[in-house]
């Protein structure tokens, strides 16, 4: 009963951070179609979400059982995987809350990265593994985007400069619906498996599935595609407003490069098995694309912003993920422990929400 | 393969297509924008010209996304 308990709770953290990451990641994806008014903002959305969808059934290779390579898959236990979780989409929803867009497979790794240091130490962290598939890629992704999307658009403005800017427009607008599918459905196929191996793995350390060949179930693929797809439709508005317009102004040929160049980044790693943060991609491709045109374009304390939450972003997921963990072994571990976590965080969510609701001038007047 | 390895093929990949992609693309949007001017200005030969290069364009930008759904399914 106490094991079935604790198996519903990791479930359902790792169903709300797949629909965290929807409407955080994916914000990303449709931002340049609605800024450069490709698609209304619900059909952009709403096209996202769908595809985010059908991308989740596309592949089925689990091999992405969280953080491979990067800790000792055989130290991890369901109590590290739900704070993990728990760090993750803590720090998803700070980042959505400034608007800030920063990798959610970052966070997740970051959260059972910190776990399993505050659990079994760090001899179980592999260190060059946390080089090599996090850090190296999260400097590559954004300056390789940056590069790509620059060069094509100072060719795509040789190309098209002098032609008479309607109809230009309204043919980059239309490879923007293509150019902006490709990434969703691409989102979809890397990230909803995310989820779909958080919970496989739960089921195999419950005991449900065989540890030797554990075959996805369909209920698993159906439920994180639809958290995806739900979290996608549910909109990161505030995130979009920030990669639409707050980084640069964009038109619809920067729209298609920044786009265009970022589908193609992510497929070409994914080609050579080389992942990279869509997030990292698609900004690096943004600001590539503005600063090509006129440096002065880019609002660069923005990106500064942005790259500021992608260095906290393991470290603070991480922290959250050790202090969560923390609270679980203190409260005895086995199920109570993480029962006592979302309690925690149920109280720190109402104060929050009561802090604002209180008005600024109430809440100086003294109490006594 | 070594992780510098895949690093350097992510890269020259990742340039190619992407530079490749938005480039016939343009040259598409180009070749439409400019058959449709030709059209209206009589300029039949013109017009066949870059109706043939936006179709030929056309058709590498298909394949593009053909290849790039290959590549999610065999990931």
């Amino acid at each position: 009963m106490a094991a079935d308990l604790l198996l519903i709770l990791v479930v359902v953290a790792a169903l709300a951070f797949d629909y965290t990451n929807g409407f955080h990641d994916t914000a990303n994806v449709v931002a340049t179609s609605i800024s450069t008014r490709a698609l209304a903002p619900r059909v952009a959305i709403a096209v996202a979400a769908l595809l985010n969808f059908v991308g989740a059934f596309l592949s089925l290779e689990v091999a992405a059982t969280i953080a491979k390579g990067i800790v000792d898959s055989g130290a991890i236990t369901l109590q590290i995987v739900f704070a993990g979780l728990v760090g993750a989409i803590v720090w998803n929803l700070v980042t959505w809350w400034y608007g800030l867009p920063s990798s959610s497979s970052h966070a997740l790794i970051g959260g059972v990265v910190g776990a399993m240091l505050v659990a079994v130490g760090p001899s179980h962290i592999h260190g060059d593994g946390l080089l090599g598939k996090v850090v190296v890629p999260a400097f590559v992704a954004p300056v390789l985007a940056f590069a790509v999307a620059g060069i094509a658009i100072l060719l795509c403005y040789r190309i098209v400069g002098r032609l008479l800017p309607g109809p230009v427009t309204r043919g980059f607008r239309l490879g923007q619906v293509a150019s902006g599918s490709l990434l969703a459905l691409a989102h979809g196929t890397n990230d909803a498996q995310k989820t779909m191996g958080v919970i496989t793995l739960a089921l195999v350390a419950h005991g449900s599935l065989s540890a030797a060949d554990p075959e996805v179930p369909f209920w698993v693929v159906i439920s994180s595609a639809s958290a995806i797809a739900l979290g996608t439709y549910s909109g990161g508005w505030r995130i979009i407003r920030t990669m639409g317009s707050k980084i640069i102004k964009m038109d619809a040929a920067q729209g298609f490069a920044a786009q265009g160049s970022g589908a193609a980044v992510i497929l070409a790693a994914t080609h050579v098995g080389f992942p990279l943060s869509t997030t990292h991609v698609i900004s690096g491709g943004v600001v590539g694309a503005g600063a090509a045109k006129r440096l002065s374009a880019v609002k660069w304390g923005v990106a500064g912003n942005m790259a500021v939450a992608w260095v906290l972003t393991i470290p603070a997921a991480g922290l959250t993920g050790g202090v969560a963990y923390g609270i679980s072994a203190l409260a005895g571990g086995g199920t109570l422990g993480p029962l006592v976590v979302c309690a925690v965080l149920a109280l720190l969510t109402g104060a929050l929400l009561r802090a604002r609701r209180t008005p600024a001038a109430l809440a100086e007047e003294p109490t006594a | 393969m070594s992780d510098l390895d895949h690093l350097f093929d992510v890269v020259w990949m990742g340039l190619l297509a992407g530079v490749g992609l938005t480039v016939i693309f343009s040259l598409a949007v180009a070749a439409v924008v400019r058959a449709g001017t030709a059209r209206r200005d009589g300029r039949t030969g013109a017009a066949a010209a870059h109706s043939a290069l936006a179709v030929v364009a056309g058709i590498c930008c298909v394949v593009a996304v053909a290849l790039a759904l290959v590549t999610m399914l065999h990931k």
